[in-house]
């Protein structure tokens, strides 16, 4: 236990945080997206093209990284999340999501399968910190305010919340938007992190993990994600267990497990009458 | 020409095995209305079932062919036993659930196979007919054909006519009307989960014919095939999977043949995109269910 490990796995988490926060919106408003990686990975292809093609500097690219997502973010809402719901919308996210890895694998421009390379490593406990507390904040804003409000309606009853004056599609299409901002953000931050992205690490098996952030804590405060985050993150380590597969099938049986006994995640009230993500 | 004859036939063996795998989704969903997301580990570990007797003692193809499906029916029964009944049909706990005993299936797997792509025995000699018009065909691709075809036709025959199969579908139908009628609801959901699962090992098995080779995440890869070919076709449609099935794979093959094989799974999941714009309960979206 160096402290540079330590450190590399608070940048892990600190990462973490930021791209589940954008999925805790979407959750939030009563949408369930199985494709949250490709926003992540929008995010992280425009800050990496701002920087090294564009030569802009970081902390101009990272909260541009951010409005990518949140670009994607719209259209997913205006393609799927307007006329789909449920387990149906998850599925389709997740096609969209696969559909624009296939692009970006055959995209030169986006270096395809080999990767995009040289990004400026610029990502630090600062500014990771710094993202997550104006984060945390705005989601603390936000699940006080009207919009909060208006979210948990949508959420609880479409039709309910349609009779007392809430433009339904609206909610749902902003919850995209904001959520794939912050998103976003995440995937800029790690891609100045790693410094080569490729499209494969978008897919399917990112977005699982990002939703299971959430789900694992409990889906109704942003805390649940903060906390499943952390379990994540930290629980293969404390039960010192590094070999990769050991790893994930420890996560494997935890999923399970967090299922049986806590169906509404660790944060999350007991009733069985509501899943985690309603 | 020759060429668009052997896509064709290459089209038609795998989207035959996307029919089946959406044919097994459908199944479940039909019993518990839940998508069992670990279906795919299901798949894959049939194929390291053949391998186990193939390689590992040096049995015969058709006793590999056998042990496989037996795996694979038993990770059924453990699935359904260990992973969804005690979530009593939550549909979201159990699509978290079965995506943790996938991982967790998937890991072993790569843990005791040092994670390569394993080479996948042939039952027979390659030979090669030469169709009119210049095509060659192997009889591999004939066998597989002929077995996929076979399986989809022996899986309707089996719902129609059997007593497992009729009490299937009543409870597709209401769960309820399945107790008035003696039908004991719970052996049923596990026995679907079995009958799902050896499918699942057939198709999997298959593909691995196909392609020559296995690989941990095969089943994961095929198993969202299947799922594109479910959600196109309708959820709890039969006839539409077994359309769609075919219609994707040869839709595939010819992308593959005349645009580029990174294209190929461009096909599935930009067409499902497209499909659920204009369509989004199905092509084949009625509100019967033919299961």
């Amino acid at each position: 236990m160096t402290s540079a490990f330590l450190l590399d796995l608070l940048t892990d988490y600190t990462i973490f945080t930021v791209m589940a926060f954008g999925l805790h919106v979407v959750l939030m408003s009563g949408q369930v997206s199985l494709g949250h990686a490709a926003l992540f990975g929008a995010g992280a292809y425009a800050s990496a093209l701002l920087t090294v093609n564009a030569r802009l500097p970081f902390l101009v690219a990272l909260p541009l990284g951010g409005l990518a997502g949140a670009a994607l973010g719209g259209v997913i809402a205006y393609l799927v999340a307007r006329r789909l719901r449920g387990m149906y919308l998850a599925i389709a996210t997740f096609a969209l999501a696969e559909a624009l890895i296939t692009l970006a694998l055959n995209s030169e421009w986006l270096g395809g399968a080999i990767g995009f390379p040289r990004i400026p490593l610029r990502t630090n406990l600062t500014v990771l910190l710094v993202v997550n507390a104006v984060l945390m904040f705005a989601l603390w804003r936000i699940e006080r305010s009207r919009f909060g409000a208006s979210f948990r309606a949508v959420a609880d009853d479409e039709v309910a919340a349609g009779m007392v004056g809430i433009n339904v599609v609206f909610m749902r299409s902003l919850a995209w938007v904001i959520g794939g901002f912050m998103t976003g953000l995440g995937g800029a931050l790690h891609a100045h992190r790693v410094g080569v992205i490729s499209p494969t690490e978008f897919g399917f098996s990112t977005s699982v993990a990002i939703l299971l952030a959430p789900i694992i804590g409990g889906a109704r405060t942003f805390w649940g994600t903060i906390v499943g985050a952390a379990v994540i993150t930290f629980l293969p380590w404390l039960l010192t267990v590094t070999e990769v597969e050991s790893r994930l099938m420890l996560y494997g049986i935890m999923y399970v497990l967090i299922m049986i006994f806590r169906p509404n995640g660790l944060l999350g009230h007991r009733p069985a009458r509501r899943s985690a993500v309603g | 020409m020759s060429q668009l004859v052997e896509q064709f036939i290459n089209g038609l063996a795998a989207g035959a095995n996307y029919a089946i795998i959406a044919i097994a989704y459908n199944l479940v969903f039909g019993v518990l209305n839940v998508f069992n997301f670990a279906h795919g580990a299901t798949m894959m570990i049939g194929t390291y079932g053949v391998l186990l007797v193939v390689q590992g003692m040096g049995g015969g193809f058709t006793v590999a062919v056998v042990v496989g499906l037996l795996i694979a029916g038993l990770t059924g029964f453990l699935i359904e036993r260990l992973v969804v009944r005690p979530l009593g049909g939550n549909q979201w706990a159990v699509a978290v659930s079965t995506i943790g005993a996938a991982i967790f299936i998937e890991n072993l797997v790569r843990r005791l196979t040092h994670a390569r792509p394993e080479v996948f025995p042939r039952p027979f000699e390659l030979r090669y007919l030469s169709l009119p018009g210049g095509a060659d065909v192997s009889t591999l691709q004939v066998m597989l054909v002929l077995v996929s075809v076979g399986l989809m036709l022996g899986m309707v025959a089996f719902l129609q006519r059997t007593r497992l199969g009729k009490a299937i579908r009543v409870i597709a139908q209401s769960p309820e009307l399945g107790r008035c009628l003696g039908i004991d609801v719970a052996r049923v959901v596990t026995l679907t989960f079995v009958v799902a699962s050896l499918l699942g090992g057939a198709a999997g098995i298959l593909n691995g014919l196909a392609y020559g080779s296995t690989y941990p995440y095969i089943g994961s890869y095929l198993g969202l095939k299947g799922f594109v070919v479910l959600i196109v076709a309708g959820v709890g449609n039969m006839r539409g999977a077994l359309v769609i099935g075919l219609a994707l794979g040869i839709a595939e093959s010819l992308a593959v043949g005349f645009v580029g094989s990174t294209y190929r799974d461009f096909v599935a999941y930009g067409g499902l995109v497209l499909v659920l714009l204009f369509r989004p309960s199905g092509l084949f979206g009625e509100e019967v269910r033919v299961v």
